[in-house]
């Protein structure tokens, strides 16, 4: 058995599926910084593990396949200058100190308790930023449907420490 | 069989190629994000930005706090970290010639004065991260985190391409 054919599994991220209909207001979020104005309310800003996160879920969002966690990490390393396995620690280093009762709301919609919240992992962490920013990008369109009017890319709302969400 | 070898071994040559084009459109956006939030932290947009807040000119610290914020936006972010204020201060420092305990207190007082004349509420619209709390006057990282955050959101929306 060579090397190429030994199985290595690579944790997938669990992505929500696309609807093929929003795929370009996807990547208008994305594009216009959607993503980072959803992190950053809750996430330290002053180490690179922002960003990481950032790149991550734009790197799940943008992409056409699912990536695993591992393609997830060498991608962000590569863009930011690191190893995939620094970059995972970078990542992880950074989870304890997100700010539970923020990232609890946007996230995970108020449903974890402080103690659940603490065994969140950073793919798991990952993928519920991506789904968070499906559903507010359909909870948009909905929106837009039912006025008939085009409203605006829920991009640069920033969710303020205390504001209801 | 060996028609499904062939197409199996293309499969795990293309995924790579994928990744790498992922990685290179994502590095192409954040240097031209991180540059463009440079620039703008260069531009006068920041002295307006201190003018609104009420920063006084006549403070010692307000050449300082300009300086030091204008140096941490423009930092790489790979190498950022939780000392990378510290380094900042200590360049201020040089720059200014004097202590760096001092160059922080003066960037504080610059900042605790708009607290006690309530100007700095107007900080309100620029904040990405955290609002104004007046009773838990900010530090000059805090400030300079969040006005990195504000120029890095500014950037992402010129982004004309991803």
């Amino acid at each position: 058995m060579s090397a190429d054919d030994t199985y290595v599994p690579d944790d997938g991220v669990v992505m929500p599926s696309i609807p093929p209909h929003i795929r370009g207001t996807v990547n208008d979020f994305v594009r216009r910084g959607g993503v980072y104005s959803m992190l950053a309310p809750f996430m330290p800003g002053k180490t690179c593990g922002l960003f990481l996160y950032c790149a991550a879920v734009e790197a799940l969002l943008a992409s056409d396949s699912r990536p695993g966690i591992r393609k997830l990490y060498s991608v962000v390393g590569k863009v930011f200058g690191k190893t995939p396995e620094a970059a995972r620690r970078c990542m992880s280093y950074v989870k304890p100190f997100i700010a539970y009762e923020e990232c609890n709301a946007a996230l995970f919609k108020s449903g974890l308790s402080r103690k659940a919240f603490s065994y969140v992992t950073v793919p798991e962490l990952i993928s519920a930023a991506a789904a968070a920013a499906i559903e507010k990008i359909c909870s948009a369109a909905v929106c837009e449907q039912a006025d008939g009017t085009e409203s605006a890319l829920p991009c640069g709302d920033t969710v303020r420490r205390g504001q209801a969400v | 069989m060996k028609k499904e070898q062939c197409e199996g071994a293309r499969f795990r040559r293309a995924q790579p190629a994928a990744a790498d084009t992922l990685a290179e459109r994502l590095t192409a956006r954040y240097r031209r994000v991180f540059s463009r939030a440079a620039a703008i932290a260069r531009s006068q947009a920041l002295e307006r930005i201190f003018d609104e807040l009420g920063f006084q000119r006549s403070l010692g610290g307000y050449k300082t706090l300009l300086y030091a914020v204008r140096l941490y936006c423009s930092a790489d972010p790979r190498s950022l970290s939780d000392t990378s204020f510290k380094q900042i201060i200590e360049a201020c420092a040089e720059e200014f010639d004097g202590a760096p305990r001092w160059i922080e207190k003066q960037m504080r007082l610059v900042i605790l004065k708009a607290y006690k004349t309530g100007s700095i509420l107007n900080f309100d619209k620029y904040a990405v991260a955290n609002p104004v709390d007046l009773r838990y006057p900010m530090t000059a990282a805090e400030f300079a985190a969040e006005l990195r955050s504000r120029f890095i959101l500014e950037a992402m929306k010129e982004e004309t391409e991803f």
